[in-house]
């Protein structure tokens, strides 16, 4: 399993050095894969917390009193 | 490294670009500090957070492909040549990790320095993305932002530095394109990037009047914007570091000469580009405070403005002539902000386009003025610098990878959906709604205590 079991050979001779050499192909697909499925989750989980917030404090009451309260002359 | 002599050159050439990384975290400090400044109260933590998120995608993305297109595009593909093989770039390659550099010639020429000299372009890849991150500040999603920064700073500026930023790019070769501190190759391109977006994205809700007047959204932290600007000073020199290789033969033919040189592979030193960054910052600084007569906003900015107005010749330039560069840059680019806020309405919310567009395309053309008839390159062959080659480049720069690529980007996200906020988020704000929520969890532990403190007595 380990690439290195010794450091007592002729360094020259190392090449790589991490665990698992010759899987490198299938770890890119991982990462790529890995990447798309969060753009995919954020994307979801964004839209969904816009459509909460505005259910919440969206209504025009509400909307009114967050606005006043960003006037510097607010209390 | 079989020899001391080729060990400290090795090792001396991967402590360097290492260096200039660490060093180059400080612009991204700095856009945090600037762009939470900034924005309103009502939006700091999203502003932040859309930032810094930023940092991870462009990472693992240039990792994935942007390393790679650098070395595979220098001939457009297409332009004066095919894909060119860079089998130590792709994701997949051994030396895309931890390497001591034995076995066969491309590992060992690559392994060490690989890493370190991949993170010195990925600390540039997130500048360009972080540049577009302040200008659309408070209304646009953090989904189509975030896959705008992963196109601009994994895929666009890459193919632009391997078209004019590459010893052998094919605008090196034809037009003579010179652009040794990227005053076009990072600050242009970012900046048309961030123009297109925001003409589809429009400006925050308020910023103009009825009649179109412009109104000023200022700054709800000075002192954080400002400092932040001077953090980005800072990470700059590390940037101008990262843009030279530090010891290349350079002496033609017969006879040894080691010196640092350009990207190009051109001569020049540390100490050329020390007085010119200084005094192009201080031309940028003095220009900008006159100009805006006396805004600490727009004087930091100026500081900026004047070093990349300056850049793409600040290898070769006088200092006092990169001095005067940066204060005439200056004035350009603060009156092409205000004319085109007018003129078209566009609401910029930290003056990006103007500190690193304007001004980025202003460097790349009057360098080819002030170095015409310079080589662009010690390879024969090649154009020399030339004003038409420079125009040409800034165009390339600000508008085909830059302005089209954002505004079409931007065209298809907002298709989707994905662009910009619901306007009742943008009324409210962006962090109101988790604030509130906290609050009232608060408020009801707090009740709770209180309670608890009835039942005591």
């Amino acid at each position: 399993m380990a690439t290195i079991e010794s450091w007592g050979g002729t360094i020259t001779d190392i090449g790589p050095m991490y665990p698992m050499v010759g899987t490198e192909g299938v770890l890119v697909i991982i990462g790529v894969v890995a990447w798309i499925v969060w753009h995919v989750i954020q994307a979801k989980r964004e839209n969904r917390e816009y459509e909460d917030q505005i259910r919440k404090y969206g209504g025009p009451e509400s909307l009114k009193r967050l606005i006043a309260e960003e006037d510097p002359k607010h209390p | 490294m079989d020899n001391e002599l080729t060990a400290l050159g090795i090792i001396f050439t991967e402590f360097y670009y290492w260096l200039t990384v660490v060093i180059m975290f400080f612009i991204h400090v700095g856009f945090c500090m600037y762009e939470v400044g900034a924005s309103r109260h009502k939006n700091h933590m999203h502003t932040l957070m859309k930032n810094t998120m930023l940092i991870p995608l462009v990472t693992i993305t240039f990792f994935f492909f942007g390393w790679w297109i650098y070395f595979a595009f220098p001939n457009g593909p297409g332009i004066i040549g095919g894909l060119v093989e860079a089998p130590h770039a792709v994701a997949w390659s051994e030396v895309m990790g931890a390497h001591m550099g034995g076995a066969d010639d491309l590992e060992n020429g690559w392994a060490r320095i690989n890493g370190v000299f991949w993170a010195a372009f990925l600390l540039f890849s997130w500048t360009a993305a972080s540049i577009v991150s302040g200008s659309v500040i408070e209304r646009i999603k953090s989904t189509g932002f975030w896959i705008l920064a992963v196109s601009i700073g994994s895929v666009w500026w890459i193919i632009d530095a391997s078209w004019g930023w590459h010893s052998e790019g094919w605008m090196v070769q034809l037009l003579g394109y010179h652009d040794a501190y990227a005053s076009g190759v990072i600050h242009a391109i970012a900046g048309g990037f961030a123009l297109g977006i925001l003409v589809v994205l429009g400006p925050r809700i308020g910023k103009f009047a009825p009649d179109g007047t412009p109104r000023n959204i200022n700054p709800r932290n000075p002192w954080l914007v400002t400092i932040g600007l001077f953090l980005i000073y800072t990470g700059f020199w590390g940037f101008y570091v990262a843009c030279n290789v530090p010891m290349w033969d350079i002496q033609a033919g017969d006879g040894v000469f080691y010196s640092a040189t350009n990207i190009y592979l051109a001569p020049t030193t540390l100490s050329a580009i020390t007085f010119n960054f200084l005094m192009s910052l201080s031309g940028g600084l003095l220009m900008g405070y006159i100009i805006s007569k006396g805004d600490a906003f727009w004087t930091y900015s100026s500081g900026l403005a004047g070093i990349i107005a300056a850049s793409a010749g600040n290898d070769l330039y006088h200092p006092i002539q990169a001095m005067i560069i940066a204060a005439v840059g200056v004035v350009f680019m603060y009156k092409m902000h205000y004319f085109v806020e007018r003129r078209f309405k566009v609401d910029d919310a930290v003056g990006a386009v103007a500190v690193h567009g304007y001004a980025g395309f202003f460097g790349v053309v009057v360098c080819g003025f002030v170095l015409w008839g310079y080589p662009s390159s010690p390879t024969e062959g090649y154009a020399a610098i030339n004003p038409l080659g420079q125009f040409l480049g800034a165009l390339i720069m600000f508008g085909l990878l830059g302005f089209l690529p954002g505004w079409i980007t931007a065209k298809i996200l907002n298709g989707f959906g994905l662009l910009r906020i619901p306007h009742r988020i943008e009324l409210m704000g962006l962090d109101t709604a988790a604030a509130r929520d906290i609050a009232a969890e608060e408020q009801a532990i707090i009740d709770a205590e209180n309670d608890a403190v009835g039942r005591t007595t």
